[in-house]
């Protein structure tokens, strides 16, 4: 079956030591799958993604539900942040 | 009104201070703080003069929502010409500092001349005495803060000093208040050592209740509190703070490495505001011990950490600070970036203990590390070598050896008084300026100008120097407020630049942290303006206000010499293409920007501004 790697940051991902990079999780995708059913699927709620990157890639808010995901993908997910 | 309408004018030279009022007319034009400091600046002092000469001044200004209710109005500013760069210095800080100054009735105060011998000035009120300081010069911030507290016998004492570093010159040094909040750019601290003043301690008693129509003003900051407070983005930095940047840099590939020889961090993670949550081994406690706000914040996104007490940069020692095995602050993003992505340190412990180091002897932790982290690539390369060093083996990755480095640096000893003279100088010593990553001498920040363009363009024409806080792109190229822009492309940007440069002049004229521009926009701040200054107050009148105050700058540094080719961006971003990562292959491609940069600015193609410019903004 073909896998993606969600990677959850900051407060999407509890707080651990294997976490520190990211709360990896190995998804099973199926045909037709879009960031915004994985989002569904894995317990996301819309409001809670703010920074959607598909390997390396930022994703904006109206492509989500159309951009389609294949095998080895890595999609990394932050709820709204910023720095400086 | 909301300006208390006074300058305290200090003669070191003489030992002497005089009240004078604030110049209105220049208020009106420039509010406050940065613009209002930099007109001063402009109209007293040579743009030729030697930084760290006594005809040089330094102005610690506060702007008039400076110790408001205004959420997020504790800052303030010093402004001055820079040692490091030789142009414009304005550093910002929060913390208690800049409503102490206001409480204690003055807009601003300003340095001129210099001591014959250490002082420190007090300032409890209108009385203001000049008094020896012998016996804290040579003394680091944290040890001086406590001897100037026991002497005054004052809880409640709020101080601005240097460390030893800005005692001896150091060209990026900084004025720490408060422990650990830093007016840290540029090297401020060298301007004020170079005065013989350790420090200036505050007391105010009035507060600032001089509001144009108090209604209108609670209702208003009422208002601009709500909205920061509901901003999911502010919420983001209060939660996790600036340092949540640190893998989201790594993840688009634009946090650069080894001084900037890579663009992504293998072991970014490891220094990561996630990791700082970590409970580790030792103790059972995690690095970061809690969240910091400034004065009237609603954000509170600094952090406070502590150092393993099993790590080897304090374990068994008696010879450092007590703070060293309690609490400081950071880790800031980049802090953490500059001592341990860029010199390839991957140990967060020994990245917190030279930030405490900074906190603790006021430096620069972005130009420290900056520095240590172009000498690492020169020693690699052979250039430098252990003789040069004191014996130090500065190879990327080395904790102990960037320990070393920001020790020496800190006593201002040995190879630390090279390390001093910040990159730039120190990479023409050995004959590779190319390797210096500075734009006006100045060190970049954490974002990779090859990934993210209008950042590249940011650091070219920043009037400060590479500076992320001047015009911070990346919050629409990478983090998408107030809107997504895409960080690879060229087109819009010139224009998108000049719209964050512009409303950041705003925010530092107010009295305000840049850090509200997440949330609340220049039409909130009008409002609060509006309500507690004399004058009409609109979002228009401040957005011209904004440009005005960044044509001053620029003309400034076009008096003391700069042009247009020094509006560019070291050979490494503009030639050498990004090894990995989702921005393979790119570099900053600048003259596809700069040119329309200059036409949207109003200025002309070598850098000058055009007279109608100057005419339109009352120049």
């Amino acid at each position: 079956m073909p896998t993606i790697t969600l990677k959850l940051f900051a407060s999407l991902a509890k707080i651990a030591p294997e976490n520190i990079g990211g709360e990896i999780r190995t998804v099973t995708i199926q045909a037709g799958d879009t960031i915004t059913s994985i989002a569904e699927r894995e317990n996301l709620s819309h409001k809670t993604l703010h920074l959607v990157i598909l390997n390396g890639i930022y994703i904006d808010k109206d492509k989500r539900a159309s951009t389609p995901l294949k095998d080895g993908d890595t999609l990394s997910l932050w709820p709204p942040v910023v720095g400086g | 009104m909301s300006w208390t309408k006074k300058v305290l004018r200090i003669n070191l030279t003489d030992r002497t201070s005089t009240e004078e009022p604030l110049n209105m007319e220049w208020a009106e034009l420039y509010l406050g703080q940065r613009g209002l400091a930099t007109k001063y600046l402009t109209e007293e002092v040579d743009p030729t003069v030697e930084p760290l000469a006594p005809e040089n001044k330094l102005y610690m200004v506060t702007g008039p929502l400076t110790g408001t209710m205004a959420s997020t109005g504790g800052r303030y500013s010093c402004v001055t010409k820079s040692p490091l760069t030789n142009a414009l210095a304005c550093s910002n800080s929060g913390g208690f500092f800049g409503n102490e100054m206001k409480c204690a009735g003055w807009d601003m105060i300003i340095l001129e001349g210099k001591a014959s011998s250490p002082v420190y000035i007090s300032i409890v009120d209108e009385k203001c005495e000049i008094l020896p300081a012998d016996e804290i010069w040579g003394k680091s911030v944290w040890e001086a803060d406590e001897w100037l507290h026991n002497k005054h016998q004052d809880p409640q004492l709020r101080i601005a000093a240097i460390g030893l570093p800005g005692e001896k010159g150091n060209l990026y040094s900084a004025i720490v208040n408060d422990l650990h909040r830093a007016a840290g750019r540029s090297g401020v601290g060298a301007v004020m050592g170079s005065k013989n003043v350790k420090a200036v301690t505050l007391r105010g008693s009035k507060g600032v209740g001089n509001i144009k129509d108090p209604k209108r003003f609670f209702e208003a900051t009422n208002k601009a509190k709500k909205i920061i407070a509901d901003s999911e983005m502010t919420q983001g930095l209060s939660a996790l703070g600036t340092n949540v940047m640190m893998n989201h840099m790594n993840e688009v590939g634009a946090l650069p490495a080894r001084n900037w020889q890579d663009s992504t961090f293998e072991n970014a993670p490891k220094l990561s505001s996630e990791a700082m949550a970590v409970p580790r081994k030792s103790d059972g406690k995690p690095n970061l011990t809690r969240n910091a706000g400034c004065f009237a914040c609603t954000i509170s996104c600094g952090r406070i950490s502590t150092i393993d007490p099993e790590h080897f940069s304090i374990k068994n020692r008696d010879d450092i600070h007590k703070h060293f095995k309690g609490n400081s602050g950071g880790n800031e993003y980049e802090a953490a970036w500059a001592l341990g992505c860029d010199t390839g340190v991957d140990d967060l412990d020994a990245v917190t203990y030279a930030n405490f180091v900074c906190n603790e002897q006021a430096l620069d932790p972005i130009s420290a590390g900056a520095t240590i982290a172009a000498a690492m690539e020169l020693y690699e390369l052979g250039i430098l070598t252990k003789e040069d060093t004191g014996g130090i083996e500065m190879n990327f990755g080395n904790a102990e050896a960037m320990v070393e480095c920001i020790e020496l640096i800190a006593k201002h000893e040995g190879f630390g008084q090279e390390l001093a003279k910040s990159s730039l100088r120190f990479c023409e010593k050995y004959g590779r300026p190319d390797l210096a990553i500075v734009v006006k001498g100045q060190e970049f920040p954490a974002y990779d100008a090859r990934a993210v363009k209008g950042m590249g363009l940011g650091y070219a024409t920043s009037n400060r120097g590479a500076c992320h806080v001047r015009g911070y792109t990346n919050g629409s190229e990478i983090a998408g407020i107030p809107f997504k822009t895409d960080p690879l492309a060229y087109e819009g940007k010139a224009e998108l630049l000049m719209a964050f440069q512009d409303t950041t002049s705003v925010f530092d004229s107010a009295g305000i942290c840049t850090f509200s521009s997440f949330a609340q926009g220049i039409e909130e701040v009008a409002e609060q303006i509006d309500a507690a200054c004399e004058g009409d107050w609109t979002a228009e009148r401040l957005g011209q206000l904004g440009e005005r105050v960044w044509n001053l700058e620029r003309e400034f540094n076009n008096n003391a010499g700069f042009t247009a080719a020094d509006d560019t961006l070291p050979p490494r971003l503009l030639s050498e293409p990004i090894k990995t990562g989702p921005a393979k292959g790119e570099v900053c491609e600048l003259d596809r920007m700069l040119p329309e940069y200059y036409e949207v600015r109003g200025w002309n193609q070598d850098g000058t501004l055009k007279e109608a410019t100057k005419q339109r903004l009352s120049l």
